[in-house]
């Protein structure tokens, strides 16, 4: 289905949409508010700490900070329509939305793949809001945009990691590509089912561009090389998925 | 295309102090952060401090004591 709707809608117009746009909204908003924070909350205990420098404990705390101000900035949004997504901030892991981050990251090489995959799954998700129907959110994602540079920033910080960790091998290359098969799968199932019948109303009210299979299509072509150049073997895409 | 009369929305209560309380902290962190990576070399002990504080307001934030921050 082609997207249909095309009004550019400011805050004070919201209360006269349809109720469909106006639900899936506000559904949106929470459910990114709820990965922003909920990144954070995976590997904070474990990793601020236990990282395996200095200088990565920083990065770890800054990366944080960043995820933070990212959940600032959707909550606001949804805030100053009537949502209250504070609740997100303290929510148990297990009762997040998305099942990346139900779990918690204690090693450093599940940090360096959740910097390379999930968070790049993640750009993904912002993606489909540059030049969406919603100007608030548009704006917050529109070129230049801070949300989508710290996001990159995240991307290839977690990238380096991954690459340096893969050269080292030996064992710490095979504890490498474990958490990469792990991450790989939960990174493409993110992207939901392929013949969702909410995305495509997403994508007819202009909240989003692709569809799930387009989006995951284009994931696959960008990351597979990436793990081929580290000289890992790309994971299955379809083995242990639940989402197709 | 905008409407041109329309009522908005009645915001959350706490959306515009919780956006100022975290925006604060937000800087509060970036700053610590950059103090820390700038220690990080020659004054290991000092960019330790700062990474205790760091895990102290990350820590603040992750409890989401949201009325704490910023009552009712």
């Amino acid at each position: 289905m082609a997207h249909s709707f095309s009004d550019t809608v400011e805050l004070d117009a919201l209360t006269s949409q349809d109720p469909e746009y106006q639900h899936l909204l506000k559904r949106v908003l929470a459910i990114q508010a709820d990965c922003e924070i909920g990144g954070p909350h995976l590997y904070v205990d474990a990793m601020l700490p236990g990282a395996p420098t200095q200088l990565d404990q920083l990065v770890v705390a800054r990366t944080a900070g960043e995820e933070i101000d990212h959940f600032r900035k959707i909550a606001r949004l949804a805030g100053d329509m009537g949502v209250d997504t504070s609740y997100l901030l303290s929510r148990p892991n297990q009762e997040r939305y998305v099942a990346a981050f139900r779990g918690s990251i204690n090693t450093w090489e599940d940090f360096a793949v959740f910097g390379f995959l999930i968070d790049r799954v993640g750009k993904y998700q912002l993606q489909e809001f540059v030049g969406c129907t919603y100007a608030p959110l548009a704006r917050l994602v529109d070129h230049p945009s801070r949300i989508m540079d710290e996001e990159e920033g995240h991307i290839d910080y977690g990238t380096t990691r991954c690459a340096e960790l893969a050269a080292s091998g030996g064992q710490q290359r095979e504890r490498l590509q474990k958490a990469l098969d792990s991450w790989y799968v939960t990174a493409l199932d993110m992207f939901g089912h392929s013949d969702s019948a909410r995305a495509e109303r997403y994508r007819w009210w202009g909240l989003k561009r692709r569809t799930n299979e387009e989006a995951r299509r284009q994931y696959i072509q960008e990351v597979n090389p990436l793990i081929e150049d580290m000289g890992l073997t790309v994971p299955d895409a379809l083995s242990g998925r639940k989402f197709v | 295309m905008t409407h041109a009369t329309h009522v908005p929305p009645e915001a959350w209560s706490r959306a515009a102090p919780l956006d100022d309380y975290l925006r604060e902290v937000v800087m509060n962190l970036h700053q610590a952060t950059d103090r820390g990576i700038r220690n990080v070399r020659e004054r290991p002990a000092e960019a330790a401090r700062t990474l205790q504080a760091c895990q102290d307001i990350i820590q603040d934030i992750m409890a989401g004591d949201v009325q704490d921050w910023v009552g009712d």
